[in-house]
């Protein structure tokens, strides 16, 4: 705060709280891996909510037959039908 | 050995959603049955097998339960620092919404932490899904026993029956969350010379001081930028594409 000149903490707070944020979508300084289980006929899940970028999505068995985990591509379109249970 | 599959994703808003390539309806020990619910009940053995001679090549939900199978890697903003990673509670296991104001409780262990965690206090969820980050301790109740639920200031709008956690959850509870001066910023020291340039963009922005904005914005991403290709050894090769324009 003497650095920049200002005595206002906890706008000095909300600005450093911004840059934090900022600088982790540029450069991904900390990094997290969360592992959640896949459910049957369950399309949706939920990131982790503090997550500010995705660096890598990964599935077990992915295009392999052991327990590795692997990229998993992009769709650019959503399957055009629904399935049986709606999601 | 599990059997091969194959996954994609495509976003919708704060939710990834997993597709997997492969099978119409799977396979069923006994004739006569298509799906799983009327295999099982007859006796049969319902095979699920994503790449199989039944592949019909179109993605759908996923069409078997993976233990761990989706791992999101992430970058979070280090708004806390964890001082102590070995103060921690691993007995957390329900988790749910508030009926009054929607906020996420959790509870579990028979655990009564009102002896380790106050109201007002910052704990750190890990492996806890989408409630992973900080949160802020708002009530220390009873639940199935002595103050062994704790609510927090989060807003969850989930279902307010008691849901169980995938994972182990990890809480830390030595935590020390940015909120005043005397805190430390979990950031390398180069790092925290951008972070001087990006409070006083915004300061200057305030003012209506255009052009040191400009100047300290600059500032901000040229040393984020010195920081990240610090990082990589040897030299660059930019190589074109084999459908570039030459």
């Amino acid at each position: 705060m003497e650095r920049v000149g200002i005595t206002q903490t906890g706008r000095a707070i909300a600005y450093i709280k911004d840059g934090l944020d900022e600088m982790n979508m540029v450069a991904g300084t900390h990094i997290n891996i969360e592992r959640i289980d896949i459910v049957d006929r369950q399309r949706y899940y939920t990131m982790p909510s503090d997550a500010i970028k995705i660096i890598d999505i990964r599935c077990k068995h992915h295009d392999n037959s052991g327990d590795k985990y692997r990229s998993i591509p992009r769709t650019v379109h959503q399957p055009p039908t629904e399935d049986a249970d709606g999601s | 050995m599990a059997a091969k599959r194959k996954y994609a994703y495509y976003l919708r808003g704060n939710q990834i959603a997993i597709i997997e390539e492969g099978l119409g309806s799977g396979l069923c020990s006994l004739s006569g049955y298509s799906n799983q619910t009327t295999c099982e009940a007859a006796g049969g053995t319902w095979t699920e097998n994503a790449i199989n001679s039944n592949d019909d090549g179109l993605y759908r939900s996923p069409v078997a339960t993976v233990p761990d199978g989706l791992e999101i890697e992430y970058a979070y903003s280090p708004r806390y620092s964890i001082t102590n990673t070995n103060v921690t509670h691993l007995t957390l296991t329900d988790y749910k919404s508030t009926t009054t104001g929607g906020y996420l409780k959790v509870k579990g262990g028979s655990v009564n932490y009102d002896t380790t965690l106050d109201v007002g206090d910052h704990v750190v969820l890990r492996n806890a899904g989408q409630f992973n980050g900080l949160h802020k301790i708002t009530a220390i109740d009873d639940a199935s026993a002595t103050k062994d639920s704790i609510t927090f200031s989060t807003k969850y709008s989930g279902s307010s029956s008691w849901s169980t956690f995938e994972e182990t959850v990890t809480l830390y509870y030595s935590v020390n969350s940015l909120n005043d001066e005397s805190d430390v910023i979990d950031v390398p020291e180069y790092l925290a010379k951008a972070l001087v340039y990006y409070v006083k963009a915004k300061l200057a922005e305030d003012m209506g001081e255009y052009d040191a904005m400009t100047y300290n914005q600059e500032q901000f991403r040229v040393l984020i930028s010195n920081y990240k290709s610090s990082r990589i050894w040897g030299s660059r090769i930019m190589q074109s594409g084999t459908h570039s324009i030459l």
